[in-house]
């Protein structure tokens, strides 16, 4: 039996682009709408505050009545989030501004205390499985610094891409996909920050996971550029009509880019499923990335070479 | 394929090195689970067969210790060991003052004022000094700062008539040596607590300092370690009988103040007396021998009758609140005080001049700091607490008059310490033994002959850390050689941790901890085994899939891949690197790539062959076909990398690292060592088979109808 699936793949990317461009639009223009009203879940590395992962003694409490309780000692703007399945994580922006050597003792103990109010939820020092603290300062400044690196990677690499193939439309092809992936990424945490049993927390690690995917993204990209360069200098090319040699080269490389990505799909679900919960949103925000990269370099970066270029791309 | 012969001495060599730097790794732990079975859960007991053998040769053939072989194995991160991280900022805005001598320029103090607003918003990428500048003249655009700054100390630097970038410079040179000293005296503690791998960043840009402490256990001492400014002082101190009139006197200033207060019109007469007490208190108190006896009598009078009162009955809340009014300072601060048998109470010798509970010394502490009571004390007197209660089960802490001498106050500073450690004083309780250099030596033999010259009133000396007094000994004999000590109830950790902050130095300006993280131990080995599980499964589903799409050529892919992970461990242990959570997730990443590098050349090699080329050919031409898609995508994936190690800060680099070396070695082996191992294939005449039935599909090149 054979596969026809990827081998004869004869599929009609470039005639269909719109489509695509639509899709990305929309959900790009609903992330940005999301993102400027809900906005983000930020972790604590971003929103600065004392961050407790805690584990009760009773299994069956409500996040929402541990905020409630902690939002009457310590003052509003806590966060009390369930971590993994049997913990949670609280964050307190209380006595955040206090420069106070023991500072972080108080505000454990006003936790403790504030936690003790409640039979229910009561806890001792030796139920706080881990702490961080983070001054605004510094969330404020990486914030800042990781935009800038976003800003940066896409740069960067649209020179590589244009000192390689000499072409402005490629360049600008591969900056509209990164940025498209980053955008996508961004869109969706914020879109369904509240939607998913899991925590889609903004933090170091996410903006980790975001270049990931940039790279990653501009891997499948290049591949891709690659191949189109390639039937461009081929003498015996049966034809110079760009469309026809850009939808030619996606489906050249469109069983090398579908298998890339399911081997590294599979790491990363492997990942997201057993990597345990400090790493989940991380390996959550690969997975959806790379998918989104691999749609991105097949079906908006490579047709936006069409839309900006002239009839001949040799 | 040409330079075989390269490729394969490179490849035999790294494998050689990689071998030797992860064996480190290999018997490092060995030795902890032998360490680990010797203890039998008891850590103290683990800890100490480690330290034992740490001089030992542990190391097969080369009998390395087993400290060199402890610095050589693959460190853990916080985040899969446990530990803490904590990030320290340097203030600037205080060595600015200081070398300005305080001055009190509203501009100045507006524009310092105004680059710490801008520095705590963490917005801008810039440093203090150029913030300050800038703020500085947007305030008065004509503005000079050399005026400020031209004080006696800096007038060698700073000519009066300087221009604003020359005072710039200089100050940025200032505090590029204050952030310097910060960190090597923070360098030092650290190194003085003794934490293996422990790692230590400066961002001179940001004036911040990352410290990653692994296993750490104690978050409390680590931040008592590191946010200690050991300002240590010797001061002189008064004795309680010249002291204690000057309370007086504070405590009837303000008992008039709240009369005042009370009748609620300005008009009493409270505020001529208070003038005239202050002005008669301060010959009392300069001149004690002779002012004390008609006031030191009413003082003593009001003292017996506070602790009458005290003693009698503290149940009779109306009672207390009227002693309250009549003595505010006395009804919160008990005179020192003893009662001989059967005689009056009298007050005691020594530098202690009275007793508070926890509770009221911060109300003391107000009353003593208020400037109208400032201005009504003689100003070389100044008052300080003792550093811990007078008895561990009572909260009662002691205060202390203390003489300043000269400009600075204090006769004698930390500076002058050369050495200290941790001992144990006569009553085997642990203290902390300082040597000071010559000229402290010097100097500590001048003020303890002093303080000891009057053999019926022999003086004692406050020894005096960050405001606190540890402990006020009198002085018996002068004191030749330099050495003197420091006790005050500490534990032996304690007296450890102080004796380390000593020597280190004081921190040049003043630093916090703006940000720290603990992260538990369980945590930590929750995530090392989910993330290193996850790790292998992972990478078996894809060496299964490679195998079952790609037949034979798919397991030479396999062999690649593992190669590949053998190289970047070997790399990323003889580089010192840290494996964190994102490091694994790297090298996850890593694999993925490295798997993808030898799916373009199979695919490729598919299509030669699809074109009815031979195996060798269509193995040459897919390896050279596919060598540019492949260099082109891992540069860019290294790009990113690269910028992601620049601007990236902990966790980010430590991705970027792996990461990086995954590229370099996942090319290394995709590209040259999977090569070889085909072409050996070949020359052996193997049937080299590129798919699986399911996955073998011949190759039509077509062209897309449009």
């Amino acid at each position: 039996m054979e596969l026809h699936t990827f081998k004869n793949a004869n599929y009609a990317f470039v005639k269909n682009r719109f489509k695509f461009y639509i899709f990305s639009s929309v959900f790009i223009i609903a992330g940005i709408i999301s993102m400027s009203t809900q906005g983000f879940n930020y972790g604590v590395d971003f929103v600065g505050g004392h961050n407790y992962v805690v584990k009760f003694n009773n299994p069956n409490i409500a996040t929402d009545d541990v905020r409630h309780i902690v939002d009457k000692y310590l003052g509003e703007g806590n966060e009390v989030k369930t971590f993994g399945t049997d913990r949670m994580s609280i964050t307190t922006k209380y006595l955040i501004n206090s420069t106070d050597a023991n500072t972080d003792a108080k505000v454990k103990e006003a936790l403790i205390k504030a936690l003790g109010t409640n039979e229910k939820t009561k806890i001792t020092a030796a139920n706080i499985g881990s702490e961080s603290k983070v001054d605004p300062t510094i969330a404020n400044g990486l914030k800042k610094s990781a935009l800038l690196t976003v800003i940066f990677a896409i740069i960067i690499i649209s020179a590589y891409i244009f000192i390689r193939f000499r072409k402005w439309q490629f360049s600008l092809g591969a900056m509209i996909a990164t940025a498209h992936d980053a955008l996508m990424v961004l869109s969706f945490f914020s879109l369904f920050k509240n939607a998913l049993p899991f925590s889609l927390d903004i933090d170091q690690a996410f903006i980790a996971a975001i270049l990931t995917v940039i790279g990653y993204s501009i891997n499948d990209t290049v591949v891709v550029f690659d191949r189109i360069r390639e039937f461009l200098h081929l003498h015996h090319a049966k034809t110079d009509e760009p469309k026809v040699v850009i939808n030619d080269a996606i489906n050249n490389t469109l069983s090398r880019t579908v298998i890339t990505a399911l081997t590294v799909v599979l790491i990363l679900l492997v990942l997201f499923i057993f990597g345990g919960d400090t790493i989940r949103g991380f390996s959550f925000a690969l997975l959806i990335g790379v998918c989104f990269g691999t749609y991105s370099s097949i079906c908006v970066a490579t047709p936006v070479i069409i839309d900006f270029g002239k009839k001949d791309l040799r | 394929m040409q330079g075989k012969g390269v490729v394969k001495f490179f490849a035999i060599l790294l494998a050689v090195v990689c071998i030797y730097q992860l064996s480190f790794t290999w018997v490092g732990h060995n030795i902890k689970k032998d360490a680990q079975l010797h203890a039998k859960g008891d850590t103290t007991k683990e800890k100490a067969y480690l330290d034992s053998i740490s001089t030992q040769p542990v190391y097969p053939v080369f009998k390395h210790t087993y400290q060199y072989v402890s610095q050589r194995e693959l460190a853990l991160g916080l985040d899969l060991e446990g530990g803490m991280s904590v990030t320290m900022q340097i203030s600037l805005d205080e060595l600015v003052k200081k070398l300005s001598n305080n001055n009190q320029d509203v501009v100045f103090n507006q524009a310092l004022q105004n680059a710490t607003a801008i520095v705590n918003k963490g917005t801008v990428q810039k440093d203090y000094i150029t913030l300050f500048v800038e703020e500085f003249e947007k305030l008065s655009p004509d503005g000079k700062l050399a005026p400020i700054f031209s004080t006696k100390d800096n007038q060698d630097h700073i000519k009066f008539n300087a221009s604003n970038s020359e005072v710039e410079s200089y100050l940025k040179e200032l505090a590029k040596v204050a952030v310097q000293q910060s960190y090597t005296t923070l360098n030092t503690r650290i190194d003085g607590f003794g934490v293996a791998n422990a790692n230590i960043s400066l961002q001179p840009a940001t004036q911040r300092i990352l410290i990653e402490l692994p296993g750490v256990k104690d978050p409390e001492r680590v931040r008592k370690l590191l946010s200690a400014t050991a300002k240590l002082e010797f001061y002189q101190t008064f004795d309680n009988r010249q002291a204690y009139p000057v309370l007086n006197n504070i405590n009837s200033l303000l008992a008039a103040k709240l009369k005042a207060g009370k009748k609620d019109t300005a008009k009493t007469p409270a505020v001529p007396a208070t003038k005239t007490d202050t002005g008669k208190n301060k010959i009392a108190a300069a001149t004690p021998a002779k002012g004390d006896t008609a006031k030191g009598k009413s003082g003593q009078s009001l003292l017996s009758k506070v602790q009458k009162s005290n003693a009698t009955d503290t149940s009779a809340l109306s009672k207390k609140l009227s002693l309250a009014e009549q003595a505010p300072l006395f009804s919160i601060l008990q005179p020192a005080s003893y009662t001989p048998q059967g005689g009056q109470t009298q007050l005691a010798p020594g530098p202690v001049v009275g007793f508070a509970d926890v509770k009221d010394t911060a109300k003391i502490n107000s009353y003593l700091h208020s400037q109208d009571i400032k201005a009504s004390m003689p100003q070389t007197m100044k008052f300080l607490w003792g550093v811990k209660p007078r008895d561990p089960k009572t909260k009662i802490f002691e205060l202390y008059a203390i003489k300043l001498v000269g400009a600075a106050g204090p006769v004698l500073a930390g500076e002058v310490i050369n050495d200290a450690r941790q001992d144990y004083d006569q009553k085997g309780s642990p203290e902390v033994v300082m040597i000071m250099n010559s000229d402290g030596a010097q100097k500590w033999r001048t003020v303890t002959a002093e303080a000891a010259a009057d053999a019926n009133n022999k003086q004692s000396v406050a020894i005096v850390l960050d405001d606190n007094v540890y402990s006020a000994p009198r002085v018996d004999n002068e004191i030749a050689g330099g050495i003197s000590s420091i006790s005050g109830n500490f534990t032996i950790e304690e007296a450890k941790d102080l004796a380390n902050v000593l020597k280190a130095g004081r921190l040049p300006v003043r630093t916090h901890i703006s940000a720290s993280a603990v992260v538990g131990p369980s945590l930590g080995q929750e995530a090392i085994h989910a993330s290193l599980l996850s790790c292998l499964v992972g990478l078996l589903v894809v060496l299964v899939f490679m195998v079952a799409y790609y037949n034979r050529a798919g397991t030479v892919a396999v062999i690649a891949v593992i190669v590949n992970i053998f190289f970047l461990m070997g790399v990323l242990t003889s580089l010192g690197a840290v494996l964190t959570v994102p490091g694994v997730a790297g090298i996850v990443l890593t694999l993925g790539i490295s798997v993808d590098a030898n799916v373009l050349i199979y695919e490729r090699v598919r299509e030669e062959l699809a074109l009815g080329k031979s195996l060798r050919i269509a193995i040459t031409d897919g390896f050279k076909h596919a060598l540019s898609s492949i260099l082109d995508a891992n540069i860019s994936t290294f790009l990113t990398g690269l910028i992601l190690y620049i601007f990236g800060t902990g966790p980010i680099q430590g991705f970027a690292i792996t990461l990086m070396i995954g590229i370099t070695t996942s090319l290394f082996c995709s590209l040259l060592i999977s090569r070889i191992i085909l072409e050996y294939m070949l020359e052996k005449g193997w049937n080299i088979k590129f798919s699986n039935p399911w996955s073998c599909i011949p190759l039509k090149t077509q062209t897309t109808p449009l």
